[in-house]
């Protein structure tokens, strides 16, 4: 049983994306997966049985099937739970149909995603119990008290990651799944170092499993066509705290001194977003670094194919997946050391998040030099290739078995 | 004798649309033409048609004693032309009556005149010769985007042979009966300086159906008396055309007072002059100079509407900084495009004064607000950009 909290297509983030690899890499192990996601689209694919705990829910309650998925706006998983309670306001005063749905704030939402795992739990034999961050956490606790199973914890990321000042509603819930998990599964050795220093849960009752990239059928490196006239640096994700989308902006500063001609652009938005447009325009920039909004799967691929340099220079990232997009991409890369993902790929370029004049010093010289970032590219494909969802599937596969005796 | 002076503003600009970062360098379609065809439809429809037959009538029915004055933006004309050419008509009607001067003005009604000399003269010049053709009109009065104003102006007006200028009778310039009189420019040969008087405009303009306001409902003979009992000969009332049926909706009774209007002000001993005969009949007792920038918009009266924050002066710097490679290019679909950039409006969409803290700070819809409209201008301005390479 898998408690997810997003699944594409309805997807705000690294999240969902990880989610379906890891669900498709399992079942390529055979394994057999029931996904419980809030909510979901009508199409689940093959590989497993995609339930939603909406329906799960008001089936319960009413005895009858109600189909509202279509109507509902999706909610990004990594919402602060401010802005939950303020999107909720506005849903609620706009009359829309969400608010028959939803209570004013997100810990009743993971409470009522809870009680869904238990109706589920209790209908369904299990082996093992699989949640995805803290969302999803007492669900899994919940499912665990009426299963018996053993309770694997994945973590992506933790709250210590996403804000400055941490909601301590939040930080509880992942300090009680910590203690209550079998066994917990972290994204990087990066994250596993963070659990252990900030909730002390021995290094022992954890393990590392990499995220996996999805080549789909890339066999060979991206190679770049002919430099274009402007050369586009770019930023990808939400505009928040835990991005860095500060110290983008002022390695793109510090760019653009020696490189007028430059152009760069951040793709998505968040609450640091007003912010970095004021502070860009105050420096006269504006027309240099250009912020495009939220962006398609389909637009973030076109926008990257576009691109000669991205940077990531998140605060905290646990993995990074963006990265491994860009890559994949053949897009020259600049990592944060404060990144799962950077432990992975050693021979890529990486800084400190706030040293934006190393951030600046090495994404020069891959603007300079487009055949060091080939070659970079070249170098790390293996890895690439290696780094399958398949391969994470394989890798969680053998922390079931130690879990669960073989039938 | 007291005399009255009406203008009235017509302008509607192209609005942007939300052009998307991958359209930089592909598509050079920057303008929301399924909104500003909407919008100037809308807007003959419930203003302009119906104002100027009503203005039309009383010249006809006053003999031409009750007449004003009219500064048509050019974007304006062209939408007009395009999507409801019976205001054209209409217009080309009211020029016929004898009783309408029409003023001269920046054919984009942009704020060129602080940024650059060349080209606002080209635009200036544009304008001229779009209402000589239309209505057969020649222009010997000039009004500059907003009322904006500075001894510049005056400068570049008197240059370009205008006789007088019309800007705002701003308090801390003149006192607060000083805009009742003309003045010369000073710095100018003999260039005339007529000021709003913004009480008795903005009576009209803002507060005429203000239901808390202590004179509502007002009364053409009401006003005509406020009208009669200012000190000094003069009452300059410059207003938005679109305060007759859009400001304020027809059920507000707005063109009733209209209609009332030139026989009220008759009967409270009021004459009504437009511009040019102003200039000809009252002559300026005092010189005014400003080197600071005036104009009629908001408390400030000056340019902080367009200019008064980061990204305004960014954006608007922006603009003008590629001018030089803009006209190089001798493309003139691009020059058009970057002129069309140019107006005023664009920049108004980018101000933070009346931004309350929730549209500031609500990040679920990045699609509106200042910020929007700043982010939307750069990646447009890329665009023009690059095609000033090509």
């Amino acid at each position: 049983m898998m408690l997810g909290w997003e699944f594409p297509p309805l997807i705000s983030g690294g999240l969902g994306v990880a989610c379906h690899g890891i669900t498709r890499g399992l079942a390529q192990q055979g394994v057999k997966i029931t996904l419980l996601v809030p909510r979901s689209t009508d199409r689940s694919p093959k590989f497993l049985k995609l339930v939603s705990a909406e329906r799960v829910l008001s089936a319960s309650r009413s005895g009858q099937d109600i189909d509202l998925s279509e109507i509902i706006p999706f909610i990004s998983a990594y919402i602060r739970p401010e802005d939950y309670e303020a999107w909720y306001r506005q849903a609620f005063a706009s009359g829309s149909p969400t608010r028959l749905l939803y209570g004013p704030d997100l810990d009743y939402e993971t409470e009522k995603f809870a009680l869904a795992a238990s109706i589920v739990a209790s209908k369904t034999r299990f082996d093992v119990i699989h949640c995805h961050d803290w969302m999803t956490f007492k669900a899994g606790m919940a499912a665990k008290k009426v299963l018996g199973a053993p309770l694997v914890l994945h973590v992506h990321s933790l709250e210590n990651d996403r804000s400055v000042f941490c909601n301590p509603r939040i930080s509880e819930v992942e300090k009680q799944g910590l203690k209550a998990a079998d066994c917990i599964l972290c994204v990087s050795h990066y994250t596993r170092s963070r659990v252990k220093q900030i909730y002390k849960i021995p290094e022992s009752r954890m393990h590392v499993v990499h995220n996996g990239i999805d080549l789909k059928g890339c066999a060979t490196p991206a190679v770049r066509t002919a430099r274009r006239r402007i050369q586009q640096g770019l930023f990808l994700g939400r505009i928040t705290w835990q991005k860095g989308p500060d110290y983008f902006i002022e390695t793109a500063r510090i760019i653009l001194g020696k490189k007028p001609g430059m152009r760069f652009v951040l793709a998505g938005w968040g609450d640091k977003a007003i912010p970095m447009i004021e502070r860009v325009a105050r420096w006269g920039l504006g027309s240099k670094i250009l912020f495009a909004g939220f962006l398609n799967e389909h637009d973030v691929k076109r926008l990257l194919h576009t691109s000669d340099l991205f940077l990531m220079p998140s605060i905290s990232e646990p993995f990074g997946l963006v990265a491994l997009e860009a890559l994949s991409m053949g897009v020259p890369t600049v990592l944060s050391k404060q990144s799962g993902i950077s432990e992975v790929l050693t021979t890529i370029p990486s800084a400190d998040y706030w040293d934006t004049e190393k951030f600046a010093r090495q994404g020069m010289a891959l603007l300079d030099n487009p055949a060091l970032g080939q070659k970079q590219i070249n170098e790390i494909w293996p890895k690439l290739k290696d780094m399958s969802w398949d391969r994470t599937g394989k890798a969680i596969l053998q922390h079931y078995k130690r879990l669960v005796p073989l039938h | 004798m007291k005399t009255a002076c009406f203008y009235f503003q017509v302008h509607q600009p192209y609005r942007m649309r939300n052009y998307h970062i991958l359209e930089i360098g592909k598509s050079h379609n920057y303008f929301d033409e399924v909104q500003n065809t909407a919008i100037i439809k809308k807007v003959a429809e419930k203003c302009y048609l119906p104002a100027n037959r009503t203005i039309a009538e009383l010249i006809r029915k006053t003999g031409a004693h009750f007449r004003v004055a009219y500064s048509l933006s050019g974007i304006a004309l062209e939408q007009m032309q395009k999507h409801a050419p019976e205001v054209i008509d209409s217009f080309k009607d009211l020029a016929q009556t004898g009783g309408v001067e029409f003023l001269a003005e920046t054919y984009y009604h942009s704020l060129a005149a602080v940024y650059s000399e060349g080209e606002f003269e080209d635009q200036v010049w544009r304008q001229f010769d779009t209402i000589k053709r239309l209505f057969g009109y020649t222009p010997t009065i000039f009004r500059n985007t907003e009322l904006i104003f500075s001894d510049h102006l005056a400068y570049l007006a008197e240059k370009l042979g205008f006789k007088a200028v019309l800007t705002e009778g701003t308090d801390w310039l003149v006192g607060t009966d000083g805009a009742n009189w003309p003045y010369k420019a000073k710095y100018t040969k003999s260039l005339k300086v007529l000021m709003r008087n913004y009480r008795l405009s903005d009576d009209i303009a803002f507060r005429f159906s203000a239901h808390n306001w202590s004179e509502f409902p007002l009364f053409a003979d009401k006003w005509a008396s406020w009208v009669a009992s200012t000190p000094g000969p003069l009452a300059n009332i410059f207003i938005d055309y679109e305060t007759f049926g859009e400001h304020h909706w027809e059920s507000s009774g707005i063109f009733n007072f209209l209609r009332y209007l030139p026989q009220a002000l008759f009967n409270a001993g009021v004459q009504v002059l437009t511009p040019c005969q102003v200039v000809e009949q009252i002559q300026p007792q005092a010189e005014i100079a400003t080197s600071a920038w005036i104009s009629w918009a908001d408390v400030e009266r000056d340019l902080s509407a367009w200019l008064g924050n980061e990204m305004q002066r960014n954006a608007m710097d922006r603009l003008f900084q590629l001018e030089v490679a803009v006209k190089a290019s001798r493309d003139l679909g691009l020059i058009e495009d970057w002129r069309r950039l140019s107006t005023s409006d664009h920049y108004y969409y980018m101000s933070t004064k009346f931004a309350g803290d929730a549209e500031v700070h609500n990040y679920f819809n990045p699609h509106q607000g200042p910020h929007y409209a700043f982010i939307t201008m750069m990646r447009i301005l890329n665009d023009v950009e690059e095609r000033t390479h090509k």
